[in-house]
């Protein structure tokens, strides 16, 4: 069994080849991405897709619509709620609540208040 | 006076307890929304019996998604006896937000912190009695997954169902609010409603959709004009009453929790490093699904499957020597060995393959990787006007496109949810793969696994190109935010393992049995009518229904009655068509002789066309099933199975076309 898979794992290459490529294309696409370069401006209130990674802040103010702001304030990231980045390149956000990871989609982020 | 519901977020560990409680047959799963029905079980304390309603795993009891529905519903209308509200104890302040729901709504509860040993290593402390007190509510601190604390939870759930007791959580809403709730509470005094009136009031205050619709429902004067009254009112309590429950739980936690100052780097961090990595996810993702695909052809198909094959060869034979010692006429003879024994033995020879994909599909469900699944493929997603979250819908499609579709109830949003429905029989389902397999031992026996893998990826291809498209033209408008845990990674059980499996693999067991026996069976009945006629031949009544439909195969390379058949019977059961082409083409259920009949009759390219053909064409009757239930309408149901078949005959088409121009034929 186990040759069997080393013997079929060349195809396996192409495939990444081939993700890369997409991961690069999306990454293209995402054109906020290159705000991603710090700017040296003290921060005291900015969106919460704006932080780096391992920068905590304090929820001041969610302007998503009514839906997505009651998930959000169900899933604990409520104003006055102090959230860690995790993570914050492409895709959507991930903070930590207390230790709990939440990933929240970069769109939904934007629209998140925080302060230092 | 004997039913308890289980009530808890996603992750909370809910349905282990379940299972814990009950050792019934459960799907579990580490990312939200695994239980998408109601699940009951039976336990026995002192002799009584008692039912156990394991409810969908919701963050609130509001009307968001349908799960949220199917559990403040029944909560509220079937009125269970006492609820056991299950909180993760690593994460109690969030989990504790559908606790204050459930006390706001007056039933009984009783808290299972459960995961007390996570919480313990995480160093939270956790002050039980404090805890019990604050909430006015029984705390029992349980680890499901050991089978800790299970028997207390149970008798103190069962001592509280038979107490007289008023459950009411103590909320503070603020002067405001509660002047507000007085003022509907009047209104409503005189209005059957199937709801505490008191809750009503609270969420109306929410504007919950849901309740809101159901009040204007009663087309009283006095409630119109509450309701407008709500709508104009500038102030917004909505999210002043999730601040007030929050400050509930405050008041709670405070004396109660201990939570450690720092947060300390998890194994699940160092992992999320990894498996998050902006590189290196997607990379990781799809060599994970790879390496899956692989192990279960290797160990499934090329290690197991051939021993299934040889037992039921043995069964077949002996099954004839049986007969013909009995001296059963030939019809009978033929009806078992070419109808029964043929048709579901052809089946059967893939249930280990099967057994190996669903295995591994639990292993990746139960340890949460599928959550980062989700996250990775959000952003490839959102640029096709979908979410991430609908990329795990359509992975579980793999397995079956039944439990694929139902999955799709966690979305929250109606057209993402509707394209999550449209697309997902593309994904190659577990009963497609005997089709591929056959196709592949004819013609291209060196590279079977990057055959099946390129159908996959195929099947992917097309499902997000329609993605696209619908999200262009049928469902316009905005694709729903994406908020997502992710929980931490957690050792799959084996016994959650072994029970995902074996619940899948008894229901293809079960659908081998039945569907399939009496698809196969009616086949054979019209291969061998009318009276007379050389069975399996053309001039049969099958053959002559595949003679009828076979032209409209031509320009995809296989226009053949047989074919027409083998497609025709896989509308009921894709598992039917292998065993359908068996009869026609050889009449055996010898796999090598199919194999030799399938050789001269297909060419390579034309056995590619038609693996496409199996992999895109109409769902089966089990999966427009759940399409007619999940959308509700009869109209896309009809527009799944019709649309689905143009896609598959033109991409067939296209394939054979293009491939006999290049000089592939």
């Amino acid at each position: 069994m186990i040759p069997y898979i080393i013997k079929k794992v060349h195809y396996s290459y192409i495939l990444i080849l081939f993700l890369i490529c997409v991961n690069i294309v999306t990454e293209l696409i995402d054109t906020d991405y290159h705000y991603h370069i710090r700017e040296e401006i003290s921060m005291l209130t900015t969106s919460l897709a704006k932080l780096h990674s391992g920068e905590i802040c304090k929820i001041q103010k969610i302007n998503a619509g009514m839906n997505a702001t009651k998930r959000l304030y169900e899933m604990g990231l409520n104003t006055g709620s102090r959230v860690k980045v995790v993570k914050n390149d492409i895709g959507p956000v991930i903070v930590s609540l207390y230790g709990n990871k939440i990933a929240v989609g970069r769109g939904l982020a934007e629209k998140i208040i925080v302060a230092d | 006076m004997n039913t308890i519901a289980l009530v808890g977020n996603p992750n909370s560990g809910k349905t282990t307890l379940f299972n814990a409680l009950t050792g019934s047959n459960q799907r579990v799963g580490n990312w939200p929304g695994v239980t998408v029905e109601k699940k009951e079980g039976k336990i026995k304390f002192k002799g009584q019996i008692y039912t156990i309603i394991d409810l969908p795993g919701t963050y609130s009891l509001g009307s968001f998604s349908e799960d949220e529905i199917v559990a403040r519903d029944f909560i509220l209308k079937d009125k269970p006896d006492v609820v056991i509200n299950v909180v993760d104890a690593t994460n109690i302040e969030r989990n504790l937000y559908l606790t204050t729901q459930l006390l706001e709504m007056g039933v009984k509860v009783v808290v299972a912190l459960n995961m007390i040993d996570e919480a313990k290593a995480k160093k939270i402390e956790i002050d039980i009695n404090t805890l019990s007190q604050k909430l006015g509510a029984p705390v029992v601190p349980t680890i499901a997954s050991k089978k800790k604390g299970i028997e207390e939870l149970v008798s103190k759930a069962i001592e509280l169902m038979h107490k007289d007791v008023d459950f009411k959580a103590h909320i503070s809403y603020g002067e405001n609010i509660e002047r507000e709730i007085e003022n509907i509470k009047k209104v409503l005094k005189d209005v059957k409603l199937d709801y505490p009136t008191d809750w009503v009031a609270v969420k109306a205050l929410e504007k919950d959709q849901y309740i809101l619709k159901e009040l204007e429902k009663t087309h009283n004067s006095d409630i119109s004009s509450l309701l407008k009254n709500l709508e104009e009112k500038e102030e917004d309590y909505v999210l002043e009453v999730i601040d007030k429950r929050y400050e509930f739980i405050n008041r709670v936690t405070n004396e109660a929790v201990k939570l450690p100052n720092d947060n300390i780097e998890t194994i699940s961090d160092k992992i999320d490093k990894f498996v998050t990595h902006k590189f290196l996810g997607l990379p990781i993702f799809a060599l994970i699904m790879f390496v899956v695909f692989q192990l279960t052809f290797a160990i499934g198909q090329d290690f197991l499957g051939g021993y299934v094959g040889t037992a039921i060869e043995i069964l077949g034979s002996a099954i004839e020597t049986l007969l013909g010692s009995l001296n059963a006429p030939d019809w009978v003879i033929s009806f078992f060995i070419e109808g029964i024994i043929g048709g579901i033995g052809t089946v059967l020879e893939f249930v280990p393959l099967i057994v190996v994909l669903y295995m591994l599909m639990g292993i990746l469900e139960d340890s949460g990787y599928m959550a980062r699944a989700a996250y990775i493929m959000d952003n490839i997603m959102r640029a096709l006007g979908l979410q991430g979250k609908t990329f795990i819908s359509m992975i579980i499609g793999f397995g079956c496109n039944v439990p694929g579709v139902m999955s799709t109830r966690t979305l929250d949003n109606k057209k993402d949810r509707m394209i999550a429905i449209l697309i997902n029989p593309f994904m190659s389902c577990g009963a497609r793969i005997p089709i591929y397999l056959v196709f592949i031992s004819a013609f291209f026996p060196e590279h079977g696994g990057l055959v099946l893998f390129s159908l996959y990826f195929l099947g992917i291809f097309i499902a997000l190109l329609m993605a696209k498209i619908f999200s262009k033209t049928l469902f316009k408008g905005e694709s729903s935010y994406f908020i997502m845990e992710l929980p931490p990674y957690r050792f799959p059980t084996a016994e959650n393992v072994l029970r995902n499996m074996w619940d899948n693999v008894s229901e293809f067991l079960v659908r081998a049995g039945t569907t399939i026996f009496i698809v196969v069976a009616v086949l054979w009945i019209l291969a061998m009518l009318p009276v007379g006629v050389e069975p399996y031949s053309q001039n049969s009544i099958l053959g002559r229904i595949g003679t009828i439909i076979a032209p409209i195969f031509a320009p995809a390379g296989y226009g053949t009655w047989q074919a027409a058949v083998g497609l025709f019977s896989g509308i009921a059961a894709k598992e039917a068509v292998v065993a359908i082409l068996g009869m026609v083409y050889a009449g055996v259920e010898e796999g090598t002789a199919l194999v030799t009949a399938i050789q001269s009759a297909f060419t390579p390219l034309s056995a590619v066309s038609f693996m496409v053909m199996t992999l895109l064409y109409t769902p089966c009757a089990a999966t427009l099933g759940v399409i007619k239930k999940e959308t509700g309408s009869i109209r896309w149901t009809l527009f799944s199975a019709l649309y689905s078949f143009t896609i598959a005959w033109l991409v067939s088409v296209l394939v054979y076309q293009v491939g006999s121009a290049i000089g592939l034929g």
